[in-house]
């Protein structure tokens, strides 16, 4: 599991910074980190997948031009609050696809909220990113989920 | 075990703002630089596969029109093939390059109507017989004999000289001839031919070249009883003294 663990950290950000462009649709890009730490605070003990999610926003602020602690604040809320809504959501069922997209389009929205106000960017970033990223990210999280859940069962 | 939960999140939360609590924004830049150069293979790698798709989508779009453009050729090479069938049962030739000679009229006489220019030679041995004499505005004659010094110019106006000739307008061709008069035989009732029409010669004689002006349509008369109609001809060059006149030498 720690090779696992060793081999998201380093894989997911390569995926996402690099690769992530190879995979646009209509010029949206998924964030893999996200899905990755549904799974990973589903399935994990919540101190480890805290910590993971902390070191995995650590390792994206290093990478990404932004401004240091976002990724971290970001991704360490987020599985918290999954932490919190393990065992009070259903995961198969279709609540789950609601709490993946409310959490997906306030990660989203917080990470790449532009700082620049003009119209354009704005409209770019609501439209485009944030409401196609969000659906994106919200479609293979819950294939994702259904998939380890079904492991898991059997 | 929540609130061990919560309190860990916070910890967690609240980590980052110690380097900014004790100014290591250096150090962030330098682990920024560091991730640059760790990335860059990556990076390299993933613009590798970017080029390649958008090589793809050209190279794809390059194909497409090489298929295009090898259709439309083929199609080309159809029609200069029927172009050049056509061209060989309507007779057409290609036009070889005129060269004029002048030649200086010394007089002209009218023989029952006939007219004949004498002109002088400039040149010596260039000039041969029934090469075609044009004016500034059309068709001349052409040279009915050579001495020594002067030339002989049968005019259009002479009975025994026949010129095909083509209307510029539709194609209809007959041929000219001078009897008194400017009149075309050979050009049936029905045939789109109309006062005003241009008439160039048709290049068909053999010794007149194609395209030389020779006159304006002046009068049609169509007669029910008859199969051709009676076309008169006003020429360009009409019967006058010119100071000189010029040969077609085909070469």
């Amino acid at each position: 599991m720690k090779k696992f663990i060793v081999f998201f950290l380093i894989l997911s950000p390569i995926l996402d910074l690099s690769f992530i462009d190879n995979l646009s649709i209509f010029g949206t890009k998924p964030l893999f980190i996200l899905n990755a730490l549904y799974l990973f605070s589903l399935n994990f003990n919540p101190y480890l997948s805290l910590f993971i999610s902390f070191l995995s926003g650590f390792i994206y602020d290093i990478f990404s031009p932004q401004r240091f602690g976002i990724h971290i604040f970001v991704f360490t809320t987020l599985s918290y609050f999954l932490i919190l809504a393990k065992n009070k959501i259903y995961w198969s069922s279709i609540s789950s696809l609601f709490f993946i997209l409310i959490t997906s389009f306030f990660s989203r929205f917080i990470i790449e909220f532009p700082f620049s106000f003009n119209l354009k960017g704005i409209l770019n970033f609501i439209f485009k990113s944030l409401f196609l990223g969000t659906i994106y990210n919200t479609f293979i999280g819950f294939v994702s989920i259904i998939f380890i859940k079904k492991k898991y069962e059997t | 075990m929540r609130k061990k939960i919560t309190f860990f999140y916070i910890f967690l939360i609240l980590a980052p703002s110690i380097l900014y609590f004790f100014e290591r924004e250096k150090g962030i830049r330098a682990l920024r630089n560091i991730s640059g150069w760790i990335i860059f293979p990556a990076k390299v790698i993933s613009n590798s596969v970017s080029e390649y798709k958008e090589l793809k989508m050209k190279n794809d779009y390059l194909n497409k029109k090489v298929l295009y453009l090898t259709l439309q050729l083929n199609n080309l090479n159809m029609f200069k093939i029927e172009n050049e069938y056509l061209k060989k049962i309507l007779q057409f030739t290609i036009e070889k390059n005129l060269f004029i000679e002048p030649v200086q009229v010394i007089t002209y006489n009218e023989e029952g109507g006939n007219k004949i220019y004498i002109c002088r030679k400039k040149t010596v041995n260039i000039l041969k017989k029934d090469l075609p004499v044009i004016g500034y505005e059309g068709l001349i004659g052409r040279i009915k004999d050579i001495t020594k010094d002067f030339i002989i110019v049968q005019s259009i106006h002479h009975s025994n000289n026949f010129v095909s000739v083509m209307d510029l307008r539709t194609g209809v061709k007959g041929i000219l001839k001078w009897d008194s008069d400017f009149l075309i035989d050979g050009i049936s009732i029905n045939e789109d031919v109309s006062i005003g029409d241009t008439f160039v010669t048709s290049g068909m004689g053999g010794i007149y070249p194609k395209g030389i002006n020779v006159g304006i349509v002046q009068n049609i008369i169509r007669e029910k009883n008859d199969y051709e109609a009676k076309i008169y001809l006003k020429p360009f060059e009409p019967l006058k003294f010119y100071d000189e006149l010029f040969v077609i030498l085909n070469r």
